[in-house]
Formats: C-alpha cells, sequence, structure tokens
C-alpha cells in the first residue's frame, strides 16, 4: 500500500515537473512551431485526438484569453487545474506526512466508475473529439 | 488444499502472473481452506498479450489503463494525449508487468 502510495505521488510529481516544462518552452513561440504536434495520433491519421489543442489551450487562457482557451479545447482548463493544484496538494502530502491526495484519489477512482459518472464523461469526450475533428484543430 | 488442484491451477494461470510471484501464489493456495476454492476459480484475470496489444493500438487514449483498472492513470493518459507520446510509447514496456501485478492483487484480495 505505501509503495503503491509512493509511487503515485512519485509520478504526480514527474507529471507536474513535465508539464511545467512543456508549458515553459511552449510559450516561446518558436518553439511551437519549430517542434509542431507532439501527437503521435495525429502524426499517423492527420486527425486530432481528444486532447490535441490542449496546450494552446492553456497558453490562451494563461494569456487571459478564456474564451478562446475554451475553443482550442476545453481539457486545457482541467489540466490547468491540475499542474496549479497538484504541486501544492502533494508539498502538503509530504510536508504533514498525510496521505489525502492519495485517498482522494482512490475515491475518484471509484466515482468515475460508476455508471451516473462514466457514461455523461465518455460521451463528453467524444463529443469533444468530434468538435477537435470538425475544427481541424 | 489438494496439491493436484494447486498445481492445475498454476499450470492453467502461470501466465497471468509475474515468475517472481507463483511460488508464493502456490504456497497460499496450498493453505487456503477448501471453502475459498470456488471463488478461486471464479476469479476472471486480464490477459497481458491483450493488454500489450492494447496497448500498441490504443494506448495514446489510455485504453490499455482503462483496462486493467488504473482508470485514475487511463484519464490522465487521455488528458495529456499519452504524456505527449512518451508515457504511451513507456506503456508498451510496463503494460504486461502492471496487468501481472494486477492479477496478483486481485488475487491476494480473494485469498485474504
Amino acid at each position: 500500500m505505501l509503495e503503491r502510495r509512493r509511487n503515485l505521488y512519485g509520478l504526480l510529481a514527474l507529471f507536474c515537473v513535465a508539464g511545467y516544462v512543456w508549458m515553459t518552452l511552449n510559450i516561446d513561440r518558436r518553439f511551437e512551431t519549430h517542434v509542431g504536434t507532439v501527437c503521435v495520433f495525429k502524426k499517423v491519421t492527420t486527425l486530432p485526438c481528444p486532447s490535441c489543442g490542449s496546450t494552446r489551450s492553456m497558453k490562451a487562457i494563461l494569456q487571459g484569453d478564456l474564451v478562446a482557451g475554451f475553443s482550442w479545447n476545453p481539457m486545457g482548463y482541467l489540466l490547468l487545474m491540475m499542474l496549479l493544484v497538484m504541486p501544492w496538494w502533494l508539498l502538503y502530502d509530504m510536508l504533514t506526512k498525510r496521505d489525502s491526495l492519495h485517498r482522494v484519489y482512490k475515491q475518484a477512482e471509484q466515482m468515475v466508475l460508476k455508471p451516473v459518472i462514466l457514461w455523461p464523461g465518455l460521451i463528453l469526450v467524444v463529443a469533444n473529439w468530434i468538435w477537435n475533428i470538425v475544427k481541424g484543430v | 488444499m489438494d496439491s493436484g488442484k494447486v498445481d492445475m491451477f498454476m499450470m492453467a494461470n502461470a501466465k497471468f502472473f509475474e515468475s517472481h510471484h507463483l511460488m508464493q501464489l502456490r504456497e497460499q493456495l496450498l493453505a487456503l481452506d477448501d471453502s475459498k476454492w470456488v471463488y478461486v476459480q471464479t476469479i476472471s484475470f486480464k490477459d497481458p498479450t491483450t493488454s500489450i496489444i492494447v496497448s500498441i493500438l490504443a494506448g495514446n487514449f489510455g485504453i490499455d489503463r482503462f483496462l486493467i483498472g488504473d482508470t485514475g492513470l487511463g484519464i490522465g493518459k487521455l488528458l495529456t494525449c499519452g504524456g505527449l507520446g512518451i508515457w504511451a510509447i513507456v506503456d508498451w514496456f510496463l503494460i504486461m508487468g502492471a496487468t501481472r501485478e494486477k492479477n496478483f492483487f486481485k488475487l491476494q484480495q480473494v485469498l485474504f
């Protein structure tokens, strides 16, 4: 149990660092145009994946353009929220030696599998994907 | 538990577990009460081969993680486009081991 928690916290910390590095690099416009898309699915099929446009969405939100952020990809809001909250939560758990994040993660995992949340969630993801394809993100 | 039954179970299901778990599992099953045998037999294990195929085809969307029951990581993968593609590739190598670990964990829940 303890090992699982440590693994999860390590993974989340890694994601936070990767997310911040990625966003910092993407603030520079030259990087964005130089690298282009990193999405394997888009490279192979030329169609966007459900999360394509999230980086541009987060960038737009950070620049204060909330509408553009939503229209690039609504998932950007979710990711940005996670990127902002997660490091502090991890730090809080580490300093106070609690496992609140792990407990919430486990509860969320259980909750997501309930049909009341699972089906609307799935429909939203697919709808967002179709929207992404129509927009040609 | 009868050693014949246990060995038959081990032979039929060895591919679902990590090799270093097999001896421990055998010992646990031998020490298990006969009344729990029916529960052990009704557990359906996830096939590591299926998960590697799913990982290669739809790993970018986190379907492989959803399949083995790692819902949280699946959502993480879906939201980040397979961790910018890197996590998706790393998972091609990790997913079979993760599936076997999950199977082991599932069996442990029945055994205790």
